[in-house]
């Protein structure tokens, strides 16, 4: 009854944003917990968490930040910034 | 009547100015953490190790919902819903507060525990950075009283700007802890 404003509003596909960010968050956790080593494409544990992270950033910002409908100034800053900030983190993860 | 349409810039070109310093000085801390990390990796692993991950998730799942709470509180706005807008900015500022308890819990665990400060290199980081995130999250809930606030006679009494503004600074909240969770709890 509370929530059943939600779903009247144009929000269907953050609702699957956000599906997707609950899923990545539960697989990073997945991925650290498991006994085995769960690498991907050949990278380790670490870094392929850290991507998932920055996928998850980058959805962030472009779908409930709004940053996909902005000027493409912030589109080119923001996506800079996360590139430039993944690939150090990953760097000394490797 | 209220512009349906996102602004160019979500909340205003002052909103970015902080965020993205904001951001800048949260990366700094991120790089820093990971390079004390490569220095003494078993230190920073059992530390770790030592975390309650299920705080973590938690804290995690709740912030996400809190986001997406948000995310339907703007359209509300939008669509000039003030009844759906308040609804939406309290479930948001609930989860905010669930996550501020579930912090306050893990930090009473962690002190009793005799973790402190101090303890070693980790938990300094531990505290510093959850700390200062933790102070963003309360400047959240604060901005999003004021938004259930301002918003009590009539929705007209705010405006497009100030809402954006409180949205995206609390989904720059949301992302922050997107990173500081690996970072704390999975990666070191």
């Amino acid at each position: 009854m509370y929530l059943k404003n939600v779903m009247q509003f144009r929000i269907y596909k953050e609702t699957v944003i956000y599906l997707l960010l609950v899923v990545l968050t539960l697989s990073s956790w997945y991925v650290a917990n498991n006994e085995k080593p769960v690498g991907l494409f050949g990278l380790n544990e670490r870094v392929v968490i850290i991507l998932f992270a920055a996928f998850k950033v980058r959805l962030v910002l472009r779908y409930f930040m709004e940053v996909n409908q902005a000027a493409s100034v912030l589109k080119i800053l923001t996506d800079a910034w996360l590139f430039l900030i993944s690939l150090s983190m990953c760097f000394f993860l490797l | 009547m209220n512009d349906i349409r996102p602004s160019k810039i979500p909340g205003g070109e002052g909103i970015w100015v902080f965020i993205c310093g904001d951001l800048i000085v949260f990366s700094l801390f991120f790089l820093v953490f990971l390079d004390y990390r490569s220095v003494s990796p078993e230190l920073f692993s059992v530390s770790a190790n030592s975390l309650n991950l299920t705080f973590g998730l938690l804290n995690t799942l709740v912030l996400l919902t809190s986001s997406w709470f948000i995310v339907g509180a703007l359209d509300a706005f939008r669509r000039n819903r003030l009844i759906a807008f308040r609804r939406l900015s309290l479930l948001a500022l609930f989860c905010g507060v669930f996550f501020v308890v579930l912090k306050i819990f893990e930090y009473k665990e962690k002190i009793l525990g005799g973790v402190g400060l101090t303890t070693n290199d980790f938990y300094m980081f531990y505290y510093v950075l959850t700390g200062i995130h933790l102070f963003h999250v309360l400047l959240g809930l604060g901005a999003i009283g004021w938004l259930l606030i301002a918003s009590r006679p009539k929705i007209c009494c705010l405006n497009s700007e100030s809402v954006e503004s409180v949205c995206v600074f609390w989904h720059m909240v949301d992302l922050l802890w997107i990173f500081i969770f690996p970072l704390l709890y999975l990666v070191a």
